[in-house]
């Protein structure tokens, strides 16, 4: 028979353990997605109990339901839209008088609401004793009582809620916050308004409503105009009335006298169920870890060092599976290259497919390690305290402190820092952050600046290069101040945050928490790749037969065939042997003069060359050109294609040699350099853009305002050394 | 008011004078007399606890001096400098 089916939302606040009871509840039977529409993570999974199927959906975590942020939005519209059968609203015990604020909110919803008293055990620890009978009756709901990390309760959590869900009892209209007189008059009297006028059927319960709009929520504002139609006007007249009347009684707004009334009632809940003994030894040890790591002098050394071992684990420990990875490809394509006949399907195999793959999945160890890291930050609480560290500094661009994390990643690579940027709760704050970061110069433009500074700067090259780094992170700078004042303008988010005590992380809700993230970064990243290195390797593969000026087959034929000749003659081994070396010398050449040949005439080349006219302002000749286009695939790609298009042959020193005989000058590979800093991000971190975001128009926007960026500084550089006679 | 001004009207038990709460120092205690500031920010703030009336202890500023860490209703919160000097208290001696 198939079970029916029972849908329980998870309530909280942010650190209530609500998401360790999620991942007990569910385990690794969870879905994790974005919310429709917002890029907020929803998690859901389904479990079997006591004959039902429960739908387990864990709400953004939210101090209020107030909607001011996307998170708060989504958890009042899930309660209100989908009416999910039972809302359990975990409760930190140690925290109650704050996190009953959310309870109120919840109970007003008038939905089918069960508290699970969370982390009781630290609250004894404290000398907080919680009568969770006089705190069910008193607000008239099940109460039951949780330790998530240890996973006790859950069962019985689980029961109470079927329970409730069963009862057919009527939600009870008692119990809940009594505002004062005047203001129960005026919710009273728009309730009746509401009830009498409503055209089509009203969205929600109308005792909401109304104190909805006394409140002047303008989401609810709009869906009871909408609700209400003809009578509309009239309503809105009635409240802002009212909004009037109350504004005078009390100086000051009603919104604000409410949330003071429900911290009233609050407070007299607490005074009857809670008792606190003021005898009981207080040893807070999260006080006492925060001695050292917020500590006046110690902290910021300490944060840098936290960051630095995370930097260290990421890229350095990152480095060998990321060897083992490379050489697994190298295996595969060394033996697909014996078993496939030479041809147009084996390089789009071998160059296409799996080199394109291949070069954003050998990123997935420093994924994995980063957001391992991350989440050990996250869980233990740290996180909190690294915005607090940064946050003044950070505050100077007009972001959170919290941006510093993925901002600084962006230095390794650009994928996991855009990734990293979901810590961040404000999206403009996350926008802002995902849309500089690509400024902080990544580890795969090294190599270029390290050709072109090489040899170009000679004993230089390291200030050039630094210098190079200074410029990105001056130019994210003045782009955050540009786009806080411009693009993303608006009321800055309130920094208020929580320092939640420290918490020992648990390995479980780590893996959970690292896979979840990870395997995003796999699934969503593929499809992109895969069509976008196969678009690039068909524009440097294509046209097959390239109309060659010179028959370079027959060239090299003709250098064996000379060989063969002296080799007939010369007698002795050594001789033989310089006369083998001489012809791989020559026979190099011809190839290095066709593949030159080749790239020149590819799609990819031709491309190049119609673009050459938009890069010879900025003194890049057409090789740059085609070095930069192939540099969206991956930015070390920059080099090689310079490689080929130089016929350099092996090895940078015979690249540096060519580029310094090619009529670059010391100021064109500045602003090819600053070009390469600033341009459009790699194909791997304009897929993470697009994802983060949650948006394509976001991903084109940032596109073109590094390109643009890019072209205006190199531009700016080359033109104003020219003109001050620099060369 | 001068500084000796306020502690005779402290020492005279007469209620201590408001002052911002970004005026307290390290370890300094105060009673909310009043939220101020606009929107998002002020509900944002009360909302988190910090009403008129409730206690306020002023843990520690971050090394760069903003934000500051409060302690209210049991629990740790960071509000930056410019947030709370929108918020009165009454110091508590």
């Amino acid at each position: 028979m198939e079970s029916s089916i029972l849908t329980i939302a998870l309530a909280g606040n942010p650190n209530s353990g609500k998401t360790t009871i999620f991942n007990n509840l569910t385990g690794t039977r969870q879905k994790v997605g974005n919310w429709p529409g917002v890029t907020v993570e929803k998690k859901e999974g389904t479990i079997h109990r006591h004959g039902y199927a429960l739908k387990i959906v864990d709400l953004p975590g939210t101090y209020s339901l107030t909607p001011f942020s996307i998170e708060e939005i989504v958890a009042r519209d899930f309660i209100l839209d989908e009416s999910p059968d039972v809302v359990i609203d975990i409760i930190d015990a140690s925290n109650l008088e704050r996190s009953l604020y959310l309870a109120t909110q919840l109970r007003e919803l008038d939905c089918r609401l069960l508290f699970a008293l969370n982390m009781a055990d630290v609250a004894r620890e404290r000398g907080i004793k919680i009568d969770a009978d006089k705190l069910s009756e008193l607000l008239d709901l099940p109460v039951v009582f949780t330790v998530g990390n240890r996973n006790e309760g859950i069962d019985g959590l689980l029961e109470s809620a079927i329970a409730l869900a069963e009862s057919d009892v009527e939600i009870p209209r008692r119990r809940r916050v009594k505002y004062s007189k005047d203001i129960e008059v005026a919710i009273a009297e728009i309730r009746e308004r509401l009830v009498g006028g409503a055209t089509g059927e009203l969205p929600y319960n109308p005792r909401w409503i109304a104190i909805k709009l006394l409140e002047n929520d303008t989401v609810v504002r709009e869906r009871a105009a909408a609700a209400m139609g003809q009578g509309a006007g009239a309503l809105m007249d009635l409240v802002d009335r009212h909004r009037a009347t109350l504004r005078d009684l009390y100086d000051d707004d009603p919104e604000i006298i409410m949330t003071d009334e429900r911290y009233g009632f609050i407070a007299g809940i607490v005074r009857e169920a809670v008792t606190t003994s003021t005898t009981h030894r207080r040893v807070d040890i999260s006080r006492n870890i925060d001695l050292v790591l917020t500590n006046r002098l110690l902290g910021l050394p300490v944060f840098i060092f936290f960051i630095w071992a995370m930097f260290q684990l990421t890229f350095s420990l990152g480095a060998y599976p990321m060897a083992w990875i490379e050489s697994g490809i190298g295996l595969l394509s060394g033996g697909l290259t014996r078993a496939l006949p030479q041809g147009l399907f084996r390089d789009f195999l071998m160059d296409g497919l799996i080199a394109g793959v291949g070069s954003v999945i050998v990123f997935l160890p420093n994924i994995l390690i980063l957001f391992f890291c991350i989440a050990l930050f996250e869980d233990t609480g740290y996180m909190a305290r690294a915005a607090f560290l940064m946050d003044k500094i950070m505050h100077l661009i007009g972001l959170h402190g919290k941006s510093f994390i993925p901002m600084l990643m962006g230095f390794g690579c650009n994928v996991p820092a855009v990734m990293a940027a979901r810590t961040l709760e404000s999206e403009r704050d996350r926008i802002l952050t995902i849309l500089i970061t690509p400024f902080m110069s990544c580890s795969a433009k090294l190599p270029v600046y390290i050709i072109l500074a090489g040899t170009f700067f000679g004993a230089q090259a390291g200030s050039v290069i630094f210098g190079i780094y200074l410029m990105g992170i001056a130019l994210s700078i003045l782009t955050g101040r540009l786009f806080r004042s411009t693009l993303l303008k608006g009321e800055e988010a309130p920094f208020v945050m929580e320092l939640p005590p420290y918490r020992a992380p648990m390995l479980k809700s780590l893996m959970i928490h690292m896979w979840d993230r990870s395997k995003m970064f796999l699934k969503k990243m593929t499809g992109v790749i895969l069509v976008g290195s196969v678009v690039v390797w068909g524009l440097s593969a294509f046209p097959r037969n390239i109309d060659y000026s010179v028959d370079y087959e027959g060239r090299i034929a003709f250098i064996r065939e000379a060989y063969e000749a002296s080799a007939a003659e010369a007698s002795a081994g050594q001789r033989r042997e310089a006369l083998q070396a001489e012809m791989d010398r020559r026979v190099d050449e011809v190839r290095q003069a066709r593949d030159m040949e080749r790239a020149e005439k590819s799609y990819m080349g031709r491309l190049g060359k119609f673009m050459a006219p938009v890069f010879h302002p900025l003194g890049i000749d057409w090789r740059g050109s085609v070095a930069l286009l192939t540099g969206f695939a991956a930015k070390e790609i920059v080099v090689s294609t310079l490689g080929i298009l130089h016929a350099a042959g092996q090895g940078s020193e015979a690249l540096q040699a060519a580029l310094g005989e090619s009529g670059m000058t010391r100021l064109s590979a500045l602003s090819m350099m600053l070009f390469v800093l600033l341009y459009m991000p790699c194909l791997a971190t304009v897929s993470a853009i697009r994802r983060e975001t949650g948006s394509t128009r976001w991903m084109l926007f940032s596109i073109g305002y590094s390109t643009a960026l890019a072209w205006g500084v190199a531009f700016a550089v080359y033109q104003g050394g020219r003109l001050l006679g620099l060369a | 008011m001068t500084r000796a001004a306020e502690t005779e009207a402290a020492a005279a038990g007469a209620p201590a004078v408001p002052k911002r709460l970004s005026e307290l120092r390290e370890s300094q205690r105060g009673r909310v007399t009043r939220v101020g500031g606009e929107g998002v920010l002020r509900r944002r703030i009360l909302e988190m606890g910090i009403v008129k009336g409730a206690e306020i202890y002023v843990e520690k500023y971050a090394p760069l001096k903003d934000p500051l860490e409060l302690i209210v209703k049991g629990y740790h919160v960071s509000l930056r400098v410019s947030e709370a000097s929108q918020i009165m208290v009454e110091p508590i001696p």
